[in-house]
């Protein structure tokens, strides 16, 4: 286990935290500076993750890991203070009902699957390419939407939100990784000279291996969140499938992985053609999450504002 | 017969038609769907109009060509399943005992100082061991079941697209719209024309909107009563908490306000009230006079409603009051008067209704294919020999292992292994 880099992280959260608190002569730190606090917590990451790959600098790969951790854990207490908050208001609900909330939750997921990745990998270059993927989501988060907490209209309220929301959004965060995994391998060349930067990656082989299975995990969740979400729709409108666009680009999303699933089980698709699946697939998982939310209508609208 | 056979099998087959439905899918994302012929000459021209039209984009998911490639997409899925299972099956039965122990796949060979017998002893936890003519084989064989969860997947899609045809054959979806206060057993569905009665009645007793302080909707409720000859009871649909009855749901969907409203009505000196309403004229017989309701609403704390009024002879004519108000219209040569002396808002309650006898297969497909991808995913057969021989300085050991996936797991799982059993006791 990475115990420093954990340990680290969850000193250096409970420090920024107690600051912010008694900065604020409150125990509870407004969720919306939290959260946008960690939006350059996952940047200073992002920074540290680079300079640790470029320089192969170990004492900064841990110092990075420690930050990613601690953006982490102030990443999930203020997710938990925005649902404290929204019970202060008299109508509290998981967030996960509109555009800001997915997004907080997007990134969140990102993270998460990343950190796990980092423990198995005992590599830390990875973060170079994923946690300013997550910092970008916070930044769109924070400045790009409304952060105001709502109600849930009658659609919403349904114990289905939470299984739909979170299945599906850790299916978004594995492909997500997957996607950096690709783009890793098809920039990385075939042969790297020992002093080479890449050198600091993960070879061919276990790219394309994690690729493979952190493509099987996404799967898996997307599929448990399409299916939550049909149960849903027929608890809610009466129909487990209307064509709706975001039902039907979901279906397209997961056409495209089973494609590339049913290629590597069976003919050895490895590699290049894997790689290229796996970014093409993320393609199509933001614009299940973002273009059908921008400039197609259809039953799933609250999620766009 | 066997190029048609290999054709529908073949795995290359199946990744086109993923790609070719991902792919088609997206039309019907981008063209608005089920206008009229018509709109979509007016809007792309009359070449892409006719386009549109033979390839009937108009209703994508319903079109010949995509029923086309879903229904090949299933001969594919069938025939790839039973090409594969003997194989399957074959894997399945193999005797993990009849390896030849000096010639184990992923071999690596140590020798350590301990006994063949003391080895023994420590691996019989983990371990099914023989004694062989010379030494000990160990085998640890897990989730060989695993060759089959593949089959629960494929087996569960065909399950969901029976109950998706049984729903589409034999069931229907509709709405019944009720004003409070009344009964309907009228379900319109959307695909047909006319109507399908239920045998019962459902009435609409009262209908509540609740809106949170922001002006966002909290709540539409629906109180009814669910009448079937001599028997009934109350349920209460909300959104998200449908009514099931006799198989058939009914869900809250939409509603409307109307108002019965009370209109005096003055022709020189004699004068009637009317009381009209929602899709219930009133008529004042001996003046030949008809007034019936179009819409109404309250704005500023005023009570207003839309009215449509004829007289034999006459053309119609609409006119809007003010609850309290008198209005003056002329149908010349008669000079009329309106003032509308009550209104009481009326709700019309929208439901949708669904009778889905498949439903219930499509829930077991789901549950399946959670469980079979899980399975499938997550659980592959994997096994590891140990083969023990005594050695002068103790035992010579060889260690193998088979995967169906996850070979690179599998190679460092029996490097642990190595230094876990084996190093440790040099």
């Amino acid at each position: 286990m990475r115990i420093k880099e954990i340990a680290g992280g969850l000193l250096g959260a409970l420090l920024i935290y107690l600051l912010l608190a008694a900065k604020n002569h409150t125990v509870l730190v407004s969720h919306a500076y939290l959260l946008s606090l960690v939006t350059f917590i996952y940047l200073a990451a992002a920074a540290g993750y680079l300079l640790h790959w470029i320089f192969k600098w170990e004492g900064m790969g841990l110092a990075s890991s420690a930050i990613a951790w601690a953006g982490i854990l102030l990443h999930t207490a203020g997710w938990g203070i925005r649902w404290w908050e929204s019970h202060e208001l008299g109508y509290g609900h998981i967030p996960l009902s509109n555009l800001y909330e997915s997004l907080i939750f997007f990134a969140w997921a990102v993270m998460a699957v990343y950190l796990f990745l980092e423990l198995k990998l005992r590599r830390k270059a990875l973060g170079a390419f994923v946690a300013p993927v997550a910092s970008l989501i916070m930044a769109y988060a924070s400045f790009g939407t409304s952060t105001e907490i709502e109600p849930l209209v009658p659609a919403l309220q349904s114990n289905w939100l939470t299984a739909h929301v979170i299945t599906c959004f850790l299916g978004y965060g594995a492909f997500a990784v997957a996607f950096g995994l690709g783009l890793v391998y098809l920039f990385r060349p075939r042969t790297v000279a020992p002093s080479s930067i890449w050198q600091y990656l993960p070879e061919q082989e276990t790219l394309d291996n994690l690729m493979y299975k952190i493509i099987l995990f996404g799967f898996f969740w997307l599929t448990v969140g399409i299916i939550t979400g049909a149960v849903w729709a027929d608890q809610a409108w009466g129909s487990y499938w209307s064509w709706d666009p975001k039902e039907t680009w979901s279906l397209i999303t997961w056409f495209i992985y089973a494609a590339a699933i049913h290629a590597r089980i069976t003919r050895g698709w490895t590699g290049k053609r894997m790689a290229f699946l796996s970014v093409v697939g993320f393609g199509a998982v933001l614009f299940t999450y973002f273009g059908v939310n921008f400039w197609l209508s259809g039953l799933h609208s609250y999620a766009s504002s | 017969m066997k190029k048609i056979v290999d054709f529908f099998s073949s795995l290359r087959l199946a990744i086109f038609l993923f790609l070719a439905l991902a792919t088609t899918s997206i039309l019907g994302t981008i063209l608005p769907q089920g206008k009229e012929p018509g709109f979509y000459f007016a809007k792309y021209g009359s070449f892409w109009g006719k386009i549109i039209n033979f390839f009937q984009l108009y209703d994508a998911y319903h079109s010949w060509w995509y029923i086309a490639l879903l229904s090949v997409f299933l001969l594919n899925l069938i025939f790839c399943s039973a090409k594969r299972f003997p194989v399957s099956l074959g894997l399945y039965r193999r005797d993990p005992w009849s390896i030849d122990p000096e010639k184990l796949p992923m071999r690596k060979e140590i020798i350590t100082s301990k006994s063949p017998e003391e080895l023994k002893s420590s691996l019989e936890k983990e371990f099914d061991i023989k004694a062989l003519k010379e030494g000990f084989l160990g085998v640890k064989d897990r989730f060989r079941w695993s060759y089959f969860s593949v089959y629960f997947v494929h087996g569960s899609i065909l399950v969901i697209v029976i109950g998706a045809l049984i729903g589409a054959i034999y069931g229907y979806r509709g709405y019944m719209n009720i004003l409070e206060g009344e009964k309907s057993n009228k379900v319109f569905p959307f695909q047909k024309k006319g109507y399908i009665s239920l045998p019962f009645y459902i009435k609409l007793d009262k209908f509540e909107i609740e809106f949170y302080p922001n002006g966002m909707p909290k709540d539409y409720r629906s109180h009814v009563t669910v009448i079937d000859g001599n028997q009934s009871f109350n349920y209460l649909i909300r959104v998200n908490h449908p009514l099931e009855y006799k198989k058939i749901r009914f869900y809250q969907s939409s509603y409307q306000e109307y108002a019965a409203i009370k209109i005096r009505v003055e022709i020189g000196n004699k004068s009637k009230d009317l009381v009209i309403k929602p899709f219930r004229d009133g008529s004042w017989e001996e003046e030949d006079l008809t007034i019936g309701l179009i819409q109404y609403g309250e704005a500023h704390g005023f009570r207003m409603a839309k009215v449509w009024i004829t007289k034999e002879g006459h053309e119609p004519q609409m006119i809007w009051l003010i609850e309290g108000h008198r209005q003056e219209l002329s149908f010349s040569p008669h000079k009329i008067s309106l003032s509308m002396l009550e209104a009481k808002p009326i709700f019309m309650t929208g439901l949708q209704v669904r009778k889905d006898p498949g439903a219930i297969l499509v829930w077991i497909g789901f549950l399946l294919m959670i469980l079979g991808i899980f399975a499938a995913f997550f659980f592959t057969h994997r096994v590891i020999w140990v083969y023990i021989r005594p050695h002068e300085k103790g035992s010579r050991v060889i260690v193998g292992g088979y995967s169906k996936r996850y070979r690179e797991d599998l190679k460092k799982q029996i490097e642990r292994f190595v230094n876990k059993y084996l190093i440790d006791l040099t």
